[in-house]
C-alpha cells in the first residue's frame, strides 16, 4: 500500500467537496460524511464546514460559501447536528432542489508534507522493526524510545536539520526584540532594505549586556526588597548603547557632522584620515547583542524602524507538528534510538553497542550530506564568479 | 476449536477404571478440570517464553518445528478484546488473565503501561509526559487509569479467564447419567493441549481419590513429555 493516503484533490485544494443530489426532487441527506480521505486525524478546530448550491435566483437566499458551525468530529467522521445550522441549510436547498454540495476546508493548510515523517510513526516503525522477540532489542518501554526519539530530534534540529526558522519584525522604539518562543541559537540576523534584500547584521563587542543591575543608594549600597532580595533597576550600558550614534564607528557621516565631531570627541583623531579604524566595524548595517537578563536581541540606534529578518533554529519539540524528521534523515533517527537503547542496557555485549554507534554515525553523515543539498549545478553558477574581476 | 468435556471425562475415567481404582463424579472433574486449565493456560505462558529463548539461540525452525507458534496457537483461544469507557481517565477492565495491549483511536495510538514508581518522574519530564499522541496507563486491580484524561474510550485486548468446564448430564430412569450438551461448558483450551489436560487431571484425581499410583504414573508421563520437547 502507498504512503500518501489523500487525494489529489484534497492536496492542491485543501477541501474535500461532497455532494448533495437530488433524487426525484427530494434531497437524499445525509448528516455524516467520511473525513478519511484527509491524511490527518482531523478535529473539528481543524476544519470549516460551508454548504453550497448552484441556485442564484436573485431574491432568494443565497447558499454560496454559507459557512456553518453546528457540526461535530470524532474519529475522522463529520456529523452535522440536527436543528442546527447545518441542518437548516439542507432544509432550504431541499425546499428549491437544487444540487447542492457541502464543502469541507483544512484550516491549516500546507503542501509538502510528505517530506517528513511525524514522530508517533517513527516511534510506531521502531517498536514494531527493531524491537520484539528474536531481535537484539527484545523489549523496552516506549517512553524510553520516545525520550530517545524526541533527543535525537533535538540533536538533529541544532546539527543535521534544516530547520531554521526566520521571524520577521519591525524594530521599535525600545530596540529590542523578544526572543521566539521556541528560540534556541541564532543563525543570522539582518535587515531587510526597501528593495527586499537583507543586510546582515552583526553581533558587536563593542558594548555588554550586563545580566545583574543591581540599584545602589547614595552610598553605593545596594538597594533590597522587603522580601530581602536586591531591587534590579535599568542598565546604564544599555541606555548609553541605545543614545550612541553607530555612525560616529563607520564613518558614515554628513560633512557638518564630520567637522563637529572631530573637534568635540573622541573620533577628533580620526578627522580627514581613518588609519585606526577597526576592519569589523567598517559597515553600516547596524550591530546587536543578546540580552540574556530580559531574553532579547538588542539593537544599534542606527535599525530602528527597520525590519529585522531573525534567523534562528529551534529544538523542533516546540509543537506536536513540529516533531517530524526530513525522509532524509529518518534511517539517522531509528539508528540514535536504537544505539542509545542498547547503549544503556545491562549486559549488552560491548562490540554490539559499538557496531550501533559506527551504524548512527554513518547514518548521520548520509543525512547531512543529503540535507546540506549540494547541487553540482549550482555550485558551478556560483563559481562561475571566481573569474570575475574585483572592480573598486 | 474447543476441548469436548465429555472426551476428556471418558477418557479419564478410561484410565481410572481399567484397575478399578475408582470413581470420579461430575462434580469433582468439573472442579478439577478448571484447575487443571488454569495450569494449563500458565504454564502455555512460560513456555512459550522458553520457545523464545530457544529460538533466539537458533534451536527453532520454521513450518513443523516452529514451536513458538505452536505454543501461541495453545493461547490464543483465550484471547479476548473489549472496549472500555472511561471517565475523567479511569475505567473498569473486564476479568483478565494476562493484558497484551491496550490502545486508542480504533487501535491507531497505542497506549503504554507505565510502573507506577516511575510515574511522577514520567509525569513531571517534558520529554516523555503523556499525549495524546504517547498515551501511559496503570492498573489498580481491575480499574485503569489512563493519562491524558482527555481520552474517553480504549481498547483492551488479553487474555481472558476461561470458563469452569461442566459435564452437565441427565439421569435416566435408571439412576444412570447421561451427557447433555444443553448446559455442559467445553475446555476453552486448544486441541494441542489435550494430553496434557488430561494427565493433567489423573494428577490432581489422584490426590482426590488417595491413589499415589495415578499422580506417580501421571507425573511420570508429564515429565517425560517436557525432557522430549526440551532435548
Amino acid at each position: 500500500m502507498g504512503l500518501i493516503k489523500t487525494t489529489q484533490e484534497i492536496y492542491y485544494k485543501g477541501e474535500q467537496v461532497f455532494y448533495l443530489n437530488i433524487s426525484n426532487s427530494a434531497f437524499t441527506l445525509s448528516y455524516t460524511y467520511s473525513l478519511s480521505g484527509f491524511e490527518e486525524n482531523l478535529s473539528a478546530t481543524d476544519i470549516r464546514v460551508y454548504v453550497e448550491s448552484g441556485d442564484f435566483t436573485p431574491g432568494e437566499t443565497s447558499f454560496v460559501n454559507r459557512q456553518i458551525f453546528n457540526f461535530t468530529v470524532s474519529n475522522n467522521v463529520l456529523t452535522v447536528a440536527t436543528g442546527g445550522d447545518g441542518d437548516d441549510a439542507f432544509d432550504e436547498l431541499s425546499e428549491i432542489s437544487v444540487d447542492g454540495v457541502l464543502r469541507v476546508e483544512l484550516i491549516n493548510h500546507m503542501f509538502g508534507g510528505y517530506r517528513h515523517t511525524s514522530l508517533a510513526d517513527v516511534v510506531n516503525n521502531f517498536m514494531v522493526s527493531y524491537v520484539g522477540d528474536g531481535k537484539l532489542i527484545n523489549n523496552v518501554a516506549k517512553s524510553d524510545v520516545v525520550f530517545h526519539a524526541k533527543r535525537g530530534l533535538q540533536e538533529f534540529s541544532y546539527d543535521i536539520l534544516k530547520t531554521v526558522k526566520i521571524q520577521e519584525i519591525e524594530l521599535g522604539p525600545s530596540l529590542a526584540l523578544a526572543m521566539p518562543q521556541d528560540y534556541v541559537s541564532y543563525v543570522k540576523v539582518c535587515y531587510i532594505d526597501s528593495s527586499g534584500i537583507k543586510k546582515i547584521i552583526y553581533p558587536t563587542r563593542l558594548t555588554t549586556n550586563p545580566t545583574e543591575t543591581p540599584t545602589q543608594d547614595l552610598n553605593y549600597n545596594y538597594l533590597f526588597s522587603s522580601d530581602g532580595k536586591i531591587i534590579e533597576g535599568s542598565s546604564y550600558t544599555e541606555n548609553q548603547w541605545q543614545g550612541f550614534d553607530t555612525d560616529n564607528l563607520t564613518g558614515n557621516l554628513s560633512t557638518e557632522e564630520d567637522y563637529y565631531i572631530s573637534r568635540d570627541n573622541h573620533l577628533g583623531t580620526d578627522f580627514g584620515r581613518r588609519y585606526g579604524i577597526e576592519p569589523e566595524h567598517q559597515q553600516i548595517n547596524g550591530y546587536f547583542t543578546i540580552n540574556e537578563r530580559t531574553g532579547s536581541f538588542n539593537f544599534s540606534s542606527d535599525l530602528s524602524g527597520k525590519i529585522i529578518a531573525l534567523e534562528y533554529v529551534s529544538d523542533g519539540l516546540g509543537t506536536d507538528s513540529e516533531m517530524k524528521i526530513h525522509k532524509f534523515a529518518e534511517e539517522a533517527l531509528y539508528k540514535h534510538i536504537a544505539f542509545n537503547v542498547v547503549a544503556n542496557r545491562r549486559n549488552m555485549p560491548e562490540y554490539i553497542v559499538q557496531r550501533f554507534k559506527k551504524e548512527r554515525r554513518a547514518a548521520m553523515r548520509n543525512a547531512k550530506l543529503r540535507l546540506s543539498k549540494i547541487n553540482l549545478a549550482e555550485i558551478s553558477q556560483v563559481l562561475r564568479g571566481q573569474s570575475k574581476r574585483i572592480k573598486n | 476449536m474447543a476441548i469436548s468435556v465429555d472426551r476428556v471425562y471418558r477418557k479419564v475415567l478410561a484410565i481410572l477404571n481399567k484397575e478399578s481404582r475408582g470413581f470420579l463424579t461430575p462434580d469433582e472433574f468439573s472442579k478439577i478440570s478448571s484447575q487443571a486449565q488454569l495450569d494449563l493456560l500458565d504454564k502455555a505462558f512460560h513456555d512459550y517464553n522458553r520457545a523464545i529463548s530457544r529460538e533466539s539461540t537458533g534451536r527453532t525452525g520454521v513450518g513443523y518445528a516452529d514451536i513458538p507458534k505452536k505454543i501461541q496457537d495453545r493461547i490464543d483461544p483465550f484471547y479476548a478484546t473489549s472496549s472500555v469507557t472511561l471517565t475523567s481517565g479511569v475505567g473498569t477492565l473486564p476479568t483478565f488473565y494476562n493484558i497484551i495491549s491496550i490502545s486508542a483511536d480504533s487501535r491507531l495510538t497505542n497506549i503504554e503501561r507505565i510502573k507506577k514508581s516511575k510515574l511522577s518522574f514520567l509525569l513531571s519530564s517534558p520529554l516523555t509526559a503523556p499525549s495524546t499522541t504517547f498515551p501511559i496507563y496503570y492498573v489498580t486491580g481491575s480499574t485503569i487509569t489512563v493519562n491524558p484524561s482527555t481520552l474517553t474510550s480504549i481498547d483492551v485486548d488479553y487474555i481472558s479467564v476461561p470458563a469452569d468446564p461442566v459435564w452437565d448430564s441427565t439421569i435416566d430412569s435408571n439412576g444412570a447419567l447421561t451427557f447433555s450438551s444443553d448446559n455442559a461448558v467445553d475446555f476453552t483450551l486448544h486441541p494441542s493441549s489435550e494430553v496434557d489436560l488430561v494427565l493433567e487431571i489423573l494428577r490432581y484425581t489422584g490426590v482426590v481419590i488417595k491413589d499415589p499410583s495415578v499422580i506417580q504414573s501421571a507425573t511420570a508421563e508429564t515429565t517425560q513429555k517436557v525432557q522430549l520437547e526440551n532435548s
